[in-house]
């Protein structure tokens, strides 16, 4: 049905994938972070800058 | 003088348009900037395409490249002197005043117009010599002239709108050729096509249809989307 | 939103690459010198969802423009950017894994199929879109004529997506349904697409929010 090499390339794809979603959702938590330490709720982000400098 | 205290009426939209298309004109040829750059920069590429290929028309292979040298010619020559109509009301200052008389359709149509007869005597001078020159045979003139109006409406139509929206960036040299050349590909293909079919006597067909439709599309979606351009 | 639906969402992508890379029958119908039903044709379960959220991510930056046009409001402008941004890395690497295969089975990795074109053109003229960002200071100009040059892409758009690869030459590329293919490698690419789209939004809200700080907060992600 496949070859051998197919295992490996569905091996390192899934390494991968893993590896991206784990840094996106760091990331996602990061932004999180800020967002709530600048008071910033997504419907804010239209308004005028809360902590100008 | 019973009229005297009533406000003056507002001209026609084709009164607004054709005033406006004349200004461009007027200032034009009081300074002949667009037109020099625009000539010369068409005759200098003419005299090193005929100075480094030669009379390629003389052999059957070498005539399909004549139109799309003509139209890389065309274009530009086009990215050369085109944009100079919007960056020279921004820089002038005159561009405040104009969005406070003119409507801003009124004023897209005059400057569009008057850039595309601009590129019509453009490619009236350059097609005929460059033919000659490079010994280029031509089957079907009529069809040849239809491609070349074709494209030149969409060259227009496009770097109006572009023009008017480099005009208000910062860096504006290449900014031009980066955002028009995109639209204007797809325009430049099916006009090399649609020439190259009346060059060798094929008939136009499909590619100068769809140039046409291309056109069409082009100066609705530039007559929305220009007073968002132009009102900050 | 949860991390439990991002791990759903991996374990659907991870189903759709075991899938395609192990289970699925091999599609026939490929003409070129690696034969009729190549394993290579695999790529298919990354390429064709890379094209498809592609596609659909401009046709979102183009409808978040309008957005932004319509109501003035800095988030659409921002959900915008996000998402060319965004929609520029999948259009590279489809066309980056179209042009692998096309190594592989048709011997060159480019020989301007009008699909090809297509992509080549929008990525020109997404690249003009970031470019006209960098060029222009003033925030609201800015907002404004990105907003209308990515609009105006989709005027251009039907014309590079539809009209043109069925006028200009010949494609290698088959029309949708048109290679004798079983069901299931279908199921397996709709399901690629789904997935990728999920990820394509989920990347551009992150994407958008990083904008959105930035304007407020300058340090942010420098």
């Amino acid at each position: 049905m496949f070859q051998d090499g197919n295992l490996w390339l569905a091996a390192v794809n899934l390494i991968i994938w893993t590896g991206l979603f784990l840094y996106l959702m760091s990331l996602e938590r990061k932004i999180g972070r800020r967002e709530d330490e600048l008071g910033f709720e997504p419907s804010d982000a239209d308004s005028p800058p809360p902590t100008a400098e | 003088m019973s009229g005297a205290g009533l406000p003056p009426r507002a001209p026609s939209w084709t009164a607004e348009t054709l005033a406006l298309f004349g200004k461009e004109w007027r200032c034009e040829l009081r300074t002949r900037t667009a037109l020099s750059t625009i000539g010369l920069f068409a005759f200098t590429t003419l005299v090193t395409v005929s100075l480094t290929l030669g009379p390629i028309g003389a052999t059957e292979e070498m005539r399909p490249a004549a139109p799309v040298l003509l139209w890389l010619i065309l274009l530009f020559a086009a990215a050369a002197g085109l944009p100079r109509s919007f960056v020279q009301e921004e820089e002038a200052g005159t561009a405040d005043t104009l969005r406070l008389v003119a409507r801003p359709s009124c004023l897209f149509c005059g400057k569009a117009l008057y850039n595309f007869t601009v590129l019509l005597l453009l490619e009236a001078l350059v097609t005929p010599l460059f033919f000659g020159i490079l010994r280029v045979p031509v089957a079907d003139p009529l069809g040849f002239a239809a491609a070349l109006v074709a494209g030149g409406i969409g060259l227009a139509v496009g770097s109006t709108l572009i023009a008017a929206m480099v005009a208000q960036a910062r860096v504006r040299g290449p900014l031009f050729a980066v955002l028009a050349f995109p639209i204007l590909l797809p325009l430049l293909k099916l006009a090399v096509d649609a020439s190259l079919a009346a060059a060798s006597g094929a008939g136009a067909g499909a590619a100068l249809e769809l140039a046409w439709l291309y056109d069409a599309m082009l100066t609705i979606a530039a007559l929305m989307l220009f007073p968002l351009v132009w009102h900050p | 939103m949860s991390n439990a639906l991002r791990w759903f969402l991996w374990l659907w992508i991870a189903g759709v690459t075991v899938a395609g890379l192990l289970a699925a029958p091999l599609a026939q119908g490929f003409a070129g010198r690696a034969g009729d039903a190549p394993e290579s044709s695999r790529i298919v379960y990354f390429h064709v969802p890379l094209a498809v959220t592609s596609f659909v991510a401009f046709l979102a930056a183009a409808v978040w423009s309008a957005l932004y046009l319509w109501t003035r409001r800095p988030r659409h402008d921002d959900a915008a950017h996000a998402g060319v941004e965004v929609g520029l890395v999948f259009c590279v690497l489809a066309t980056v894994t179209g042009g692998v295969w096309a190594e592989v089975q048709w011997g060159a990795f480019w020989n301007w199929d009008p699909r090809q074109t297509s992509i080549a053109l929008a990525i020109l003229f997404y690249g003009g879109y970031l470019s006209l960002r960098g060029a222009v200071e003033d925030p609201d100009t800015r907002a404004r004529l990105a907003g209308v040059y990515a609009v105006l892409g989709f005027v251009v758009a039907p014309f590079l997506f539809f009209i043109m690869p069925r006028t200009v030459g010949t494609s290698l590329h088959p029309e949708p349904g048109g290679a004798r293919m079983d069901a299931s490698i279908l199921w397996i690419v709709l399901a690629g697409i789904a997935g990728q789209t999920a990820l394509f939004f989920w990347l551009q809200s992150l994407r958008r929010r990083i904008l959105s700080l930035r304007r407020t907060d300058l340090r942010f992600g420098a």
